[in-house]
């Protein structure tokens, strides 16, 4: 029997992310090593996952694009243990975490570094390491694994 | 924002209730274990089968997603019917099923409505299907190779951190759950016997900082719930061995899909406490309306049923439900006042984690439990207090969906 948390593998590679047009510009920023997100011209919101109109005002104003520092705080974090298939098992265990960009909105993501540094509140910033899939990782603030 | 009209927490009642168990030595698949169950239903009700005039059902069963799965069950009990529709926002909806029906009933359309909802998850699919590809956000949180437990752990992690509250809370949950489920000849973690906090904290972790028994299990192998719901006066009127459940309120609340996007939710219009946070969830406002139009508060309820996934759960939702304060769900837990015996006995056929979760039909379950005790018949331990009014609550996605629903055996 399969307990919670256990899964058999439902893929044999890292899957790609399903890439909604209306984030067509986040990931093609990702490729060129940048972290992007949107604000609202009219209540100056950020604004992600990214829209196509400001959902956070009665504006309905088109978002502008923006670049991020990368630069963020962990809001919560979680070492994975029971990874989901095959291909994470080898990397495990490893962090998932919320981050909280310093421009105030938040990425579900990687935070890369040993489980036992991870805490709430730690400062990190995002890395583009060479992997499969492209895409923005956290790395605590003072280390920068080799890539 | 509108108020539902309060007296629609005297309209409607379950008058017949049935319920299905498979396992690998009797294998039943959803449809089976539907058909047992709905028939089990009408022959409770002292209704016939072609008395329905609605049928509602959750979303389509992990072990058999057909697209319009409600419809396929309607053809496959050659019921013909004036409307049938899924109420599907993930596992709240098969709660919800309840107060929908009330709405027909109060609207006149309907004499009777059938709700039903089954699934088989361990006995016909791989849990792939059922993973984190499932309610991960596929383009901004499954990439990073999550589990439902490291989402769930995300609101975990928070509320230790604003509140205090360590692993070992955790654990006492869960051996609260067991003290349950020990007692139920269905429950998937029966065959463990009893369990103390240390167990607890010698399990493995999952996904930080949940340990494998502060999570949910798969199984049993299929349940199934059907629910006979009609008016308060058929319900008076019918014969003396027809036990009504009388609806005394219901609310509903969903506030995202993923939690990528909740956590970036600024703004409610349903309040949620101080945005950013996590550690409330919609289970207030569904709650909320449930007890408004019942006319009752949290501290009138005397049974309530979960959906606690994992223990941090079970302790947000206590909280989000009124019975408790925010942050204080474990001096509740400490009391000793929901374990068997106690006089607010909660999660009576061991919750979500003792039980176990055969599917999307594991919030049928808990409204089955939730009729059976009030009606004196559980098939696990009977609550001590003769409860006559009761909580049922389902949650649905990642921490996405909620469905409050308050059920009585006094006539309104
Ligand atoms: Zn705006």
């Amino acid at each position: 029997m399969l307990e919670q948390g256990e899964f058999a593998d439902y893929t044999e590679s890292f899957p790609e992310p399903r890439v909604t047009q209306d984030a067509l510009p986040y990931w093609a920023a990702v490729k060129e090593g940048r972290l992007l997100f949107q604000r609202c011209p009219a209540c100056r919101g950020a604004i992600f996952p990214p829209r196509s109109i400001c959902p956070m005002c009665e504006a309905g104003a088109t978002p502008a694009w923006e670049e991020s520092s990368g630069a963020g705080s962990i809001y919560s974090f979680s070492v994975v243990h029971r990874p989901p298939s095959a291909v994470w098992r080898a990397r495990s265990p490893y962090t998932i975490g919320l981050v909280r960009l310093d421009e105030d909105w938040f990425l579900f993501s990687e935070i890369e570094g040993r489980p036992e540094d991870m805490a709430i509140d730690k400062r990190v910033h995002v890395a583009f390491p060479e992997r499969e899939v492209a895409l923005p990782v956290f790395r605590l603030d003072g280390e920068d694994a080799p890539r | 924002m509108k108020q539902p009209d309060r007296s629609l927490g005297r309209v409607a009642a379950i008058i017949g209730m049935g319920d299905a168990y498979a396992d690998k030595q009797a294998v039943k698949d959803p449809l089976q274990l539907a058909t047992e169950a709905s028939w089990a239903a009408f022959k409770d009700a002292g209704i016939r089968k072609d008395d329905i005039d609605i049928l509602l059902t959750g979303r389509s069963p992990w072990a058999d997603r057909r697209p319009q799965w409600n419809n396929i069950f309607a053809s496959h009990m050659q019921m013909p019917v004036r409307m049938t529709t899924e109420i599907t926002f993930h596992g709240a909806g098969v709660n919800a099923m309840i107060g929908q029906a009330a709405l027909a009933i109060a609207a006149g359309v309907a004499d009777y409505v059938l709700c039903v909802q089954s699934d088989a998850v361990e006995l016909f699919i791989d849990a792939t299907a059922v993973g984190a590809a499932t309610d991960a956000c596929p383009q901004f949180e499954f990439p990073y190779g999550p589990t439902i437990p490291t989402i769930y752990a995300q609101l975990a992690c928070r509320y230790m951190h604003e509140f205090g509250v360590t692993e070992e809370d955790f654990a006492e949950v869960a051996v609260q759950r067991q003290e349950w489920a020990v007692h139920h000849p269905k429950a998937a973690k029966r065959r463990h016997g009893l369990i103390t906090v240390d167990d607890v904290m010698r399990s493995p972790y999952i996904s930080t900082p949940l340990r494998r028994w502060m999570c949910a299990t798969w199984g049993p192998g299929g349940t199934a719930g059907a629910f006979v719901v009609t008016s308060v006066e058929r319900a008076k009127q019918a014969g003396a061995a027809v036990k009504p459940i009388y609806i005394h309120g219901f609310g509903t609340c969903t506030t995202h899909e993923y939690l990528c996007e909740r956590i970036n939710l600024r703004k409610s219009r349903i309040p949620l406490g101080p945005l950013p946070a996590i550690t409330t969830t919609g289970a207030a406002h569904a709650a909320r309306e449930a007890y408004a139009m019942a006319d009752m508060a949290p501290t009138d309820m005397q049974l309530g049923a979960l959906a606690g996934n994992f223990s941090h759960t079970v302790l947000v939702q206590l909280e989000d439900l009124g019975f408790a304060p925010k942050g204080r769900a474990m001096d509740l837990v400490r009391s000793g006042r929901m374990r068997p015996g106690g006089d607010f006995p909660v999660d009576t056929n061991g919750g979500w984690m003792g039980f176990g979760q055969p599917g999307i039909s594991v919030a049928a379950d808990s409204l089955v439990e939730t009729v059976r005790q009030l009606r004196g018949n559980p098939l696990g331990l009977l609550a001590g207090n003769s409860p006559k009014r009761a909580m049922a609550y389902s949650a649905g996605g990642m921490l996405a969906c909620h469905s409050a629903v308050i059920l009585g055996t006094e006539a309104p």
